[in-house]
């Protein structure tokens, strides 16, 4: 078998046993692996309705079909899982090498089910699987349990695990990879806090088998020769890190500043990538088999670790009115450390000062403090824990709370992006710009630069990348390739390791046929064409100054062009035509919503 | 006129001496479009990718008014 | 004009020497709508009522008026995630056509972009559904493809996109003609290119 192993691991944590499980050809070349493969696997082993946080929830980790072969960004892991901050089948996409490291136990996916009587962490290696009791290990911080995890594994292990907000259930708790990138959105890290599992460390030397080395490595050189020609991938990436957009979206006067009540913020020069390179940078660094190296080694005069990244720059920045790098930076490494998603905890808390709750996040210690009461979920915190629209709702003002199916809208304004927008809105996991990333052609002019204040049109574009998004995330490679690579370079690679052909139009199908996935399990869920929105002050409120003056979000005509587009009926249901083109029609069926 | 001039990311090395990160002012000619800017500044047309004239994206043969606040950007991308 | 990127293409294909007069078509879809250059539309001189409007999938009064080709935009847009549609008349690429059932480029820019351009060969080349039946199915796997002795199709997100393929294409068979006039080897200065033709 080529590309795939065919087998998933299945652990069940209530009566602390394993099994292993075909991966039948035909589910592995239609969902690829990574998302693709986690989205299938939910929606039939889930039952409707079911608690995030209970036992019957699963916690599927995959990686892709390219993971161990020379693919460039391809050691990355996929996690899917239904989440406890948004309700919906949520997967989250993270760096480092736990994916290839997983692979090359011989495992495409691990699937963890049930709950732990006690603290257990799992150790996987090729014809061996144990639970290891991690009652020593509860309550240590990410980076101490990295320590001790990988110690465990060995040199050449990979390691995921949570921190004390994982364990303390924080609705917006992340899972550390290897000890510097995270599965930061959507609360993975309470899943694995609720089911007593602290992490999971990997380690094999299971090949992945290519059908065709030669024409495999020709499709990798001719992907390596063009990142390497490619100005972002080998320059702005390498040399800035993603803070290198803070400038850009701020002078666009589409940077949200304290709760999206501003669109620019004055402080922006000092946190920006510029600033980051110039004061904290240590050294870059890249995540494995990645030729761009986008990530940032950094300290402070009291701390040092990963970041931060542009969107943790805002969350904890911009949005809370701070802009003293070095608090900011302080501020990421603790969130990393508790295992917080920063983009979650920034929201939370400029939702939080909003409501009048805490407000002087610049004064030294305030922020610092609040991140731990959150992950400890001490006093406030633990109203905070629940993030922002339960917390919004429980004050009685839901529409302070900025986010999208609960999940916190990261640091673009769609007021100054409508495609952005429209992307926010009908994001299967909520508010997020990794399912669709409209700043190419609304701001970048990548591939083409569109008027970014006008809706019509932008459905289209959002469906195109909405699609390689998923595509890339079943593949399970970094997102920052495709700024230089198309569907070719992924299709012919794809065809040339497994064997089996796929053209560049059948990658888009199956990024289409896991959208349409996920909305039948959202659905299933009871999420409606109402769920599809955004908060009313980007719908209703226009900006205040700047370039994007009294603009606002036209929500509804883009929902409408979105859905016919989509062949969707208008409360944005897959019309069972769209199923059957799409080979779902059995699965849709079975859903009670279609 | 006098323009208001913001270099940024890699471009800042273009900057004159006395820029402080990346930003500072220039006398040009009345009327002057963003091509004939670029040149004056010494940016390779061919490293820049967004030039914003108070932060709208303006094309390269644009004409630039009097205070104008001008950002230069080569390519980038992230998230 | 409202269509300001049709008129844009339109004029620099007949400005490049891709398209004779009233030759050549361009269409972009919308959701389940179609627009597309009119029946004998000169493509250097477009005005907003030389777009035509009509369905993807059904027929409306617009067809009537709609370029010939409309039959191939369609089959296109149904078997691809294509937003945009050029279809150009390149002479090299055309007159290599003649000769080769794939092109390769050996200049820098097309090894880049292209790798390799198929083509496809079809006795009835205008507005033909076996030429929609032969053309979609290849821009499943390429953003251009040549039909033999006729022209070019080519996909992109935008008509910009369309017509850069479109473009390179040209180029690197202007590059391929000259070669294959003076008709000696090349010297080869790229790796790997021995595999172009599997791209």
């Amino acid at each position: 078998m080529y590309g795939w192993h065919r087998k998933i691991l299945v652990v069940d944590l209530t009566s602390g046993t394993f099994q292993e499980e075909a991966l039948p050809g035909e589910v592995a070349h239609t969902w690829l692996g990574g998302r693709g493969l986690g989205t299938y696997w939910l929606y039939h082993h889930l039952e409707q309705g079911i608690d995030p946080l209970g036992a019957d929830n699963h916690l599927v980790f995959a990686a892709g079909p390219l993971a161990g072969t020379r693919a460039p960004a391809s050691g990355r892991v996929s996690a899917s899982t239904k989440s406890p901050l948004t309700g919906t089948v949520f997967d989250s996409n993270a760096g480092g090498a736990f994916g290839v490291r997983l692979k090359s136990c011989g495992y495409e996916a691990l699937v963890v089910t049930g709950r732990s009587a006690s603290p257990v962490y799992l150790k996987v290696s090729p014809g061996t699987v144990s639970l290891e009791p991690a009652e020593a290990l509860w309550g240590q911080d990410t980076r101490a349990a990295h320590r001790h995890l990988a110690g465990a594994g060995g040199p050449g292990s990979s390691v995921v695990c949570i921190g004390p907000a994982g364990e303390n259930l924080v609705r917006f708790a992340s899972v550390a990879v290897d000890g510097r990138r995270s599965l930061g959105r959507g609360g993975l890290g309470a899943v694995m806090g609720a089911k007593g599992l602290k992490g999971i460390v990997a380690r094999g030397n299971m090949p992945t088998a290519i059908a065709d080395p030669e024409g495999a490595g020709f499709v990798c050189y001719e992907m390596e020769k063009v990142l390497k020609a490619n100005p972002v991938t080998s320059q702005a990436l390498p040399e800035f890190g993603t803070a290198v957009l803070v400038n850009l979206l701020n002078q666009a006067g589409a940077w949200p500043a304290g709760n999206f009540r501003q669109s620019s913020f004055s402080g922006a020069e000092a946190i920006s990538g510029e600033a980051l390179a110039g004061s904290l940078m240590e050294k870059r660094f890249a995540c494995y088999r990645c030729p761009i190296g986008c990530g940032r080694l950094t300290r402070t005069s009291r701390d040092r670790g990963e970041g931060p990244e542009y969107e943790s720059i805002w969350a904890l920045g911009a949005n809370l009115g701070v802009e003293d790098l070095q608090v900011i930076a302080e501020a990421n490494y603790l969130c990393n450390r508790l295992g917080l998603d920063t983009i979650s905890t920034g929201g939370t808390l400029a939702c939080a000062a909003e409501l009048g709750l805490e407000a002087d996040f610049g004064r030294p210690g305030v922020l610092l403090d609040l991140i731990e009461k959150i992950a400890f979920r001490r006093g406030v915190g633990d109203e905070l824990a629940e993030g922002s629209r339960r917390l919004a709702e429980k004050y009685g003002r839901p529409e302070l709370a900025m986010q999208v199916k609960g999940l916190e809208l990261p640091a673009y304004d769609p007021r100054g992006l409508k495609g952005q927008g429209l992307a926010y809105a009908t994001s299967n996991r909520g508010g997020c710009h990794l399912r669709a990333n409209m700043l190419g052609p609304e701001i970048l002019g990548t591939p083409k630069r569109v008027n970014r204040f006008a809706w019509a049109g932008k459905a289209g574009l959002v469906i195109v990348m909405q699609h390689t998004s998923a595509v890339l995330d079943s593949l399970v490679m970094c997102k920052f390739t495709s700024f230089a690579l198309g569907d070719e370079h992924y299709a012919r690679l794809l065809t040339r390791v497994t064997g089996e052909e796929y053209r560049p139009q059948d990658l888009q199908v199956i990024g289409e046929r896991v959208w349409n996935l996920e909305r039948l399990f959202n659905l299933r869920e009871g999420f409606a064409r109402a769920d599809d929105t955004l908060p009313p002050r980007l719908t209703s409120t226009p900006v205040s100054d700047g370039p994007g003056r009294g603009q606002i979000v036209e929500l509804e005509p883009m929902l409408g062009e979105y859905y016919r587009f989509r062949e969707w009926d208008e409360h944005g249901r897959p019309t069972p035509a769209k199923l059957a083109r799409l080979g779902l029609t059995e699965v849709g069926s079975g859903g009670d919503a279609v | 006129m006098k323009l208001n001039i913001n270099l940024f990311a890699t471009l800042r090395k273009f900057a004159p001496p006395a820029a402080r990160n990346g930003e500072f002012t220039l006398e040009v000619p009345k009327g002057v479009t963003i091509r004939e800017l670029l040149r004056l500044c010494h940016l390779p047309e061919q490293s820049v990718t967004v030039v914003m004239v108070n932060g709208m994206v303006a094309p390269l043969g644009a004409p630039i008014e009097d205070e104008a606040q001008i950002s230069i950007f080569p390519p980038l991308a992230g998230g | 004009m409202r269509y300001e990127e049709f008129a844009l293409v339109g004029r620099d294909l007949f400005a490049s020497g891709l398209i004779s007069s009233h030759g050549g078509n361009l269409s972009v879809r919308m959701g389940d709508r179609v627009l597309i250059t009119r029946r004998g539309a000169m493509l250097a001189h477009l005005t907003d009522e030389d777009i035509i409007e009509t369905g993807l999938h059904k027929n409306d009064s617009g067809v009537a008026l709609a370029s010939s080709e409309i039959i191939v935009h369609r089959a296109i847009y149904r078997q691809t995630n294509a937003l945009a549609v050029v279809h150009a008349h390149p002479l090299c690429a055309v007159t290599l056509s003649l000769y080769q059932d794939t092109l390769v480029p050996v200049d820098s820019e097309g090894s880049y972009l292209l790798h390799q351009v198929p083509v496809v060969a079809a006795a009835m080349t205008i507005g033909s559904e076996e030429v929609a039946s032969l053309v979609a199915p290849v821009l499943a796997s390429y953003r251009v493809v040549v039909v033999r002795g006729h022209g070019s199709f080519a996909v992109g997100q935008f008509l910009e996109e369309a017509w850069q393929w479109t473009s390179a294409l040209e180029a690197s068979c202007q590059i391929l003609y000259r070669v294959k006039l003076l008709g000696q080897p090349i010297k080869e200065y790229r790796q790997q290119s021995e595999n172009y033709h599997t791209w």
